[in-house]
């Protein structure tokens, strides 16, 4: 009996550290903030949060949030089809470089995404439009669902589609009732993903939206940094949280189902048939290098000529000295910071991986694993700007005063970044079963050492890839990073969005520039993780 | 020397799976659990093994190990599907009980390479040190699934339906090697199985066990000759 009490011992310290984590740094942060502004004297203002909710202006926020995040989700799906099918049923040279090239707009820093259109898009009327900011955030989504479904379609039988045109069906009637229908599941996975990226998106559209086109995150950000209303940044909050909830209860159904079978079936050399959908394929995948190409040769013209005036710039603290640190000293901040972020997020990430991977004998331990499974999920879709917010007004008085702190960065890199580590390395470490571990402990091994050997030995791999995810995407974070990195410590995206706040042509020059050094530093990255072949598309 | 099992019962719910069953093996015999799936057979092994929480006493040399974890228990167990370790090769997988095993201090075994050498010939796969697990033919896993335990040198070795996810004619063949290799081994096992032209191939002495119940044991021929009921009979065919 002392043997199991000592497991239980073991197990609940173990889930302390992903809970205490998620609970310090996110659960009293965020709730503190709707508590400001929902119950300003502890009792809750209905009548202040109706007002909030009356306001022509939430209301045109709210609707527009929603309705852009509709119209990018729906255009992502479509151009994100065909790639999907290119890259699970074709066999072909370069396969794995679309399959790389797809995926580069996704892990693009937000505020470069922004960049790159606002370079393409200048001195003509689309620049600042609505078109500018759904563009973006398709070509920052497209990958989401072209990997996200390539999965579910590589294991599905296609003998069934086969049998199906035996039976005398046409190939489009065969895709449309046969092959559609099994792909629903994770189409509608990757749609609710994309809509939760598009409906929270915050650099991209701060960037191109400026101050005429408002979402409800960069509401927030405004009500918060400049009218200081923090009752109707809480109500926003809230409203977005409800929606955020929903989504992912709607994800997660939808994932049980869509993972049920995994199986590979060989993809095929191209037909003759295939060619619309690979013209199309080829069509998206070079869309996407469009605004790319267009942010190298901004960052390469200095005045209307070309040359490398802006690379020497970064070395400077730009025109009129309007930043404190040179770009060179913010990727600096930028690496150290993530790669603080990063370990922190991979130690919480594979706690909370090992124990999620775990099936609990008891109806309690089952509860008690599923509300930590949805806690580690909520930092991705609440708003990262409302985190920052939270952090400075909680974390700056005894027992935790951390204001003053450079650690706050890191910290908030790591709650965003915990998400993917665990979608990445759970897919792994669930595929280690427990009659594996069984087998290992018969053969004499304690269960440290089955824990170390079997289940970090099986997903050695997975756990290099989810390292670069979780430093690309702190290096790139920019919602909590602008609220809480000091001027003199600032990250390399803050910096860059400084730049292009700031009048002076120079600037822009110079935002260009270091947006093309974040990018190559962010690919290089995911280039590394790519070569692991390991499937990430679970971290969406 | 003899593993002794009394009063062994093992209950999921309200379904008891192993019914307080009692029986005795001695050093060096392999014994085999003979029943139809659902019989119980896997659920006995696997409380044996310490795997499963059961009542009753089980005891090596009259020494209770109930208590006793599945890691020191000293119990090798050979899966169904063999649960090779995908991230190891061959020798990676055969070694892993050398590497891992707390048992014996590391100044009385050979070295781990001579002693994988040795189990990969002695289950007929010399010079498969370095090749993947996951490319190999389902009789070859099987084989180092059985070197792998083998390995941790076992008092006792479970084998839960080795043969069983194999073809007839590989299963027939490897048959008779594993009753070699078992032999050659001088090892004590218990074999779980439903085919009874395999159990009597393999093993010296066959427990029929049948909703739960151990309901007669002894050699082949004379269960044969002397089924204790129909039931045992028509198993038999």
């Amino acid at each position: 009996m002392s043997r199991r009490i000592a497991r239980l011992a073991g197990w609940v310290l173990a889930a302390a550290l992903p809970l205490a984590f998620v609970g310090v740094f996110f659960a009293w942060p965020v709730g503190s903030i709707v508590g400001r502004g929902l119950l300003p004297e502890g009792v809750l203002d209905a009548a202040g949060i109706l007002e909030v909710l009356s306001r022509p202006r939430t209301q045109r926020i709210i609707a527009f949030t929603i309705g852009m995040a509709a119209a990018a989700t729906a255009i992502t799906l479509v151009l994100g089809m065909p790639v999907a099918y290119v890259l699970s049923r074709l066999r072909f040279r370069g396969r794995g470089v679309l399959r790389a090239a797809v995926l580069v707009p996704f892990v693009l820093p937000t505020v470069v995404v922004g960049i790159a259109f606002r370079a393409l898009l200048r001195d003509t009327p689309l620049d600042g439009s609505v078109a500018a900011i759904l563009a973006a955030l398709v070509f920052f989504n497209v990958a989401v669902v072209a990997r996200t479904v390539a999965v579910s379609w590589e294991s599905l039988d296609p003998r069934q589609e086969q049998a199906a045109r035996v039976l005398g069906a046409g190939p489009v009637r065969v895709f449309g009732t046969l092959t559609l229908r099994r792909l629903a599941p994770s189409i509608a996975a990757a749609a609710s993903i994309v809509f939760l990226f598009c409906s929270t998106a915050f650099g991209t559209v701060l960037v191109l939206g400026g101050a005429k086109y408002a979402t409800i995150e960069t509401e927030i950000w405004l009500l918060t940094t400049q009218f200081l209303d923090l009752r109707a940044a809480s109500v926003l909050s809230v409203a977005q949280l409800v929606v955020v909830l929903l989504l992912l209860l709607v994800t997660r159904l939808l994932r049980g189902r869509a993972t049920t079978q995994r199986r590979s079936f060989s993809a095929r050399a191209p037909r003759r048939a295939d060619v619309p959908v690979i013209v199309a394929t080829l069509l998206v995948a070079g869309a996407l290098l469009v605004p790319l190409g267009a942010l190298v040769e901004r960052s390469l013209r200095v005045g209307g000529e070309f040359g490398i005036g802006n690379y020497l710039a970064l070395a400077s603290t730009g025109d009129r000295d309007a930043l404190a640190v040179t770009p060179w000293q913010a990727l600096g901040n930028s690496l150290g910071f993530a790669a603080a972020a990063t370990g922190l997020a991979m130690l919480v990430g594979l706690v909370a991986s090992i124990l999620l991977s775990r099936r609990s004998r008891s109806d309690a331990g089952r509860r008690g694993l599923d509300l930590l499974d949805g806690a580690l999920m909520l930092p991705l879709g609440v708003s990262a700007v409302t985190v920052g917010f939270g952090f400075l007004i909680t974390l700056n008085a005894p027992p935790l005063d951390l204001r003053t702190s450079p650690v706050l960065v890191p910290i908030a890199q790591a709650l965003v970044a915990v998400p993917l580590v665990v979608r990445t390395l759970l897919p792994v470490l669930r595929s280690v079963g427990s009659r594996m571990r069984e087998a290992a402990a018969s053969l004499g091994a304690p269960p440290w050492r089955v824990l170390l050997t079997i289940d970090l030995g099986v997903s050695a791999r997975a756990a290099l890839a989810a390292t670069g995810l979780a430093f690309t995407v702190a290096l790139g974070e920019f919602g909590a990073t602008t609220f809480l990195s000091r001027p003199d410590a600032a990250t390399l995206p803050v910096v860059i969005y400084r730049l292009i706040g700031l009048p002076g042509g120079d600037n822009a020059g110079m935002a260009t520039a270091a947006s093309v050094v974040l990018a190559a530093a962010c690919v290089a990255v995911v280039a590394l993780v790519e070569r692991l072949r390991v499937d990430t598309a679970g971290a969406f | 020397m003899t593993l002794s099992v009394e009063q062994l019962t093992v209950r999921f719910g309200a379904k008891t799976a192993v019914d307080a069953v009692s029986l005795s093996i001695p050093t060096g015999e392999v014994f085999a659990l003979l029943g139809p799936s659902g019989s119980g057979k896997s659920s006995l092994l696997r409380a044996i093994a310490g795997l499963e929480p059961c009542t009753g006493e089980i005891a090596w040399d009259g020494e209770s190990v109930v208590r006793v974890p599945p890691h020191r228990r000293g119990f090798a167990l050979m899966f169904q599907d063999g649960q090779l370790f995908p991230h190891l090769d061959v020798a990676g997988n055969v070694g892993y009980a050398l590497r891992v095993s707390t048992r014996r201090s590391a100044a009385t075994r050979p070295p781990n390479g001579e002693r994988v050498e040795e189990l990969l010939a002695l289950v007929g796969l010399s010079g498969f040190e370095r090749r993947r697990v996951t490319d190999l033919s389902g009789g070859e896993q099987q084989r180092v699934a059985l070197a792998r335990s083998l390995a941790a040198a076992p008092r006792l070795l479970l084998l839960d339906e080795p043969l069983s996810s194999l073809d007839r004619e590989l299963r027939e063949r490897l048959a008779v090697e594993l009753r070699e290799i078992l032999t050659t081994a001088g090892v004590t096992a218990i074999l779980v199985t439903h085919d009874h032209d395999e159990a009597g191939v393999i093993a010296d002495r066959i427990g029929i066990l049948d909703g739960g119940r151990l309901r007669q044991t002894g050699t082949l021929p004379e269960l044969r000759a002397h089924p204790a009921d129909d039931r045992v009979r028509a198993f038999l065919g």
